[in-house]
């Protein structure tokens, strides 16, 4: 469901529409809760500048949800520089139960999801979680359809390798900041 | 639609379906950070326009004639991190109140968050200094902070006069004596503590150390052990001793009493619980691995352990502090980036409590709730008496609960008082 009423409240808006934007943010975010939830507020905060103009495109939810896919790349560039968060390639731990195959599949794709670049993880949420199409998608991002084609199909590819992307299975944090 | 793209969009909905947000608490976050944004622009635009109206007025003044003095301009280093200086989160709800043991001029008090108010504990003797604490099963033991003279051995390899120790319940306005000794240590029995001796005069290098199990008001409740020479109770992990060695902190051995035999040896144990003992291994991709004693299992944490190959335990991602909840089924650890993160033992699941990681110039303290899975975290700058922070985490929340401190006496028992 899209919210179209042009005289809708910024309020009924986030009370219509706050959950699905925080799932499409838990994805963008590599499932960080704090993270995603910080990233919504980001954006219905710079929706909520210019409401009455948001609300007069007909398309507030376009709005914040594109928001949301830009604002992503810019925080993972900014985020990268701080400590990482320990990742491990599935079945590397012991601790971890015998999780059945689908579990253990859906892990690793989305370790993996979180594992991409921000730009084509972004194409791969738009397209597969948000169902958009790849015209939509690239108007979202605003960059050129034949982008959007290549990034999902490097992201879709990287997805396949069951090596995966070396991040994924990336096991140590990098230094982090210091302590006392 | 191929195969991975199947699988993708259902992995997807898989993660995160049914996840929902407050829609009431999100609108005043927003609110809030608008206003903010609003204050920034507000600020920038004032700057801009003194950064146009000032250089043009000092240039009138010097047409005018009459120059003075140039100050010289300091511009403060640029930050190397960006890791934020607060913790963030929700507002803490009114009328929570904590409570804080602290140590006064000369004795102890409980302080509590809400009232602002100090309790004196009563039972303890006049000590100049004040108390230091250790946690033990149900409260804390205290030791008085006075130096023992005189001692006719080398003041850092000799064990001294016995220390008078006092048993203070969590929540209690009075301590007991539970006996004098070298140290007392927690025991995982509630209501018992292990009470270390030495004979007079012996070097803690070489002397053995003797322990018994005694009530916190110094009752026998066993024999009196005699343990391995050059090594030192530091807790009890079941019905066994966490024994250091005296010379090398690092090396950890679980001991039992009744036989005098070894379980098995550790290095860098972080953390201790009734029947758990958490240990950091020094090897290329470790991970912090947690036993329990009394089923014998050992589990590994997605935790990093510490690297052999860093400058220092500052430049790895070994867990700097780490404490386990009263039951011993969570585990909190702070690594160098200072963010603080759980281990829930029984489900497996590492959590990064949200809003807790810090610049590395401000100090911060974490501690459980008696009894409780709440975590209880301070946190302020260094060097500054500026406005410190108290939070609080249980399992469950999304968001940390912070509220800001600018009483100053506050700050000072938050900073080093125990959550009790």
């Amino acid at each position: 469901m899209r919210v179209r009423e042009a005289e809708v409240s910024f309020e009924e808006f986030v009370y219509a529409r706050s959950g699905s934007l925080l799932r499409t943010a838990l994805l963008l975010t590599g499932q960080n809760q704090a993270e995603a939830e910080d990233l919504l507020q980001l954006a219905l905060e710079r929706a909520y500048r210019h409401w009455p103009r948001v609300c007069r495109s007909g398309e507030p939810e376009r709005y914040v949800r594109g928001i949301l896919a830009n604002a992503s790349a810019d925080r993972w560039r900014r985020l990268a520089r701080r400590a990482e968060r320990p990742l491990s390639a599935p079945g590397a731990d012991p601790a971890l139960p015998d999780h059945s195959a689908v579990v253990a599949d859906r892990d690793y794709l989305l370790r993996a999801l979180a594992a991409l670049p921000p730009r084509q993880r972004a194409v791969l949420v738009l397209r597969y979680f948000d169902d958009l199409s790849e015209a939509e998608t690239a108007d979202m991002l605003g960059c050129s359809l034949g982008t959007v084609k290549s990034q999902a199909a490097r992201g879709l590819a990287r997805l396949r390798d069951p090596a995966g992307p070396p991040e994924a299975r990336r096991s140590t944090a990098a230094p982090g900041g210091e302590g006392r | 639609m191929t195969d991975i793209e199947d699988r993708l969009r259902s992995a997807m909905h898989a993660a995160v379906d049914g996840k929902e947000a407050s829609a009431r608490e999100l609108i005043s976050l927003v609110k809030r950070r608008h206003r903010g944004h609003t204050i920034r622009v507000a600020c920038i635009a004032v700057l801009a326009a003194l950064a146009v109206a000032v250089p043009g007025a000092i240039t009138l003044h010097d047409w005018l004639g009459a120059p003075g003095p140039v100050p010289p301009v300091h511009r403060p280093p640029h930050p190397a991190r960006h890791l934020p200086t607060k913790m963030t989160g929700l507002p803490l709800p009114a009328g929570t109140n904590f409570q804080f043991l602290v140590s006064t001029g000369s004795g102890a008090a409980w302080y509590s968050t809400g009232t602002r108010r100090a309790e004196h504990i009563g039972g303890l003797p006049r000590s100049q200094g004040g108390y230091q604490f250790s946690g033990v099963y149900g409260g804390w033991i205290a030791a008085s902070n006075q130096s023992t003279s005189s001692t006719p051995c080398a003041v850092n390899i000799c064990a001294g006069r016995a220390k008078e120790f006092y048993f203070i319940a969590d929540g209690s306005p009075t301590a007991t004596r539970t006996g004098a000794g070298y140290a007392v240590t927690a025991s995982s029995r509630p209501g018992a503590v292990w009470l270390a001796t030495y004979p007079r005069a012996t070097a803690t290098f070489t002397g053995s150390e003797t322990a018994q199990l005694v009530t916190t008001s110094g009752r026998p409740l066993g024999p009196r052990y005699h343990l391995p020479a050059g090594y030192l109770v530091v807790s009890a992990v079941g019905s066994y001793l966490q024994l250091n060695n005296d010379q090398d902190n690092n090396l950890t051995m679980l001991w039992d009493p009744r036989t005098g035999r070894v379980l098995r040896y550790f290095d860098n144990v972080i953390a201790t619980g009734p029947e758990q003992i958490a240990w950091s291994p020094d090897c290329r991709n470790c991970r912090v691995q947690i036993l329990n004693v009394s089923t014998g299992t050992t589990v590994t944490t997605p935790i990093p352990g510490r690297n052999p190959n860093a400058l220092s335990a500052t430049f790895n991602n070994a867990a700097l502090n780490a404490a386990f909840s009263d039951d011993g089924r969570l585990l909190a650890v702070q690594q160098p980036s200072r963010e603080i993160q759980v281990f829930d033992t029984a489900t497996r699941i590492l959590t990064a409590i949200p809003g807790t990681a810090l610049s590395g110039a401000d100090w911060q303290n974490f501690g459980w709730q008696p009894g409780g899975h709440r975590l209880v975290i301070s946190a302020g700058p260094n060097g500054t008496v500026g406005p410190a922070q108290l939070a609080y985490w249980q399992p469950g929340d999304a968001a940390l609960r912070v509220a800001t401190v600018r009483n100053l006496r506050e700050i000072t028992e938050l900073q080093t008082g125990q959550p009790g």
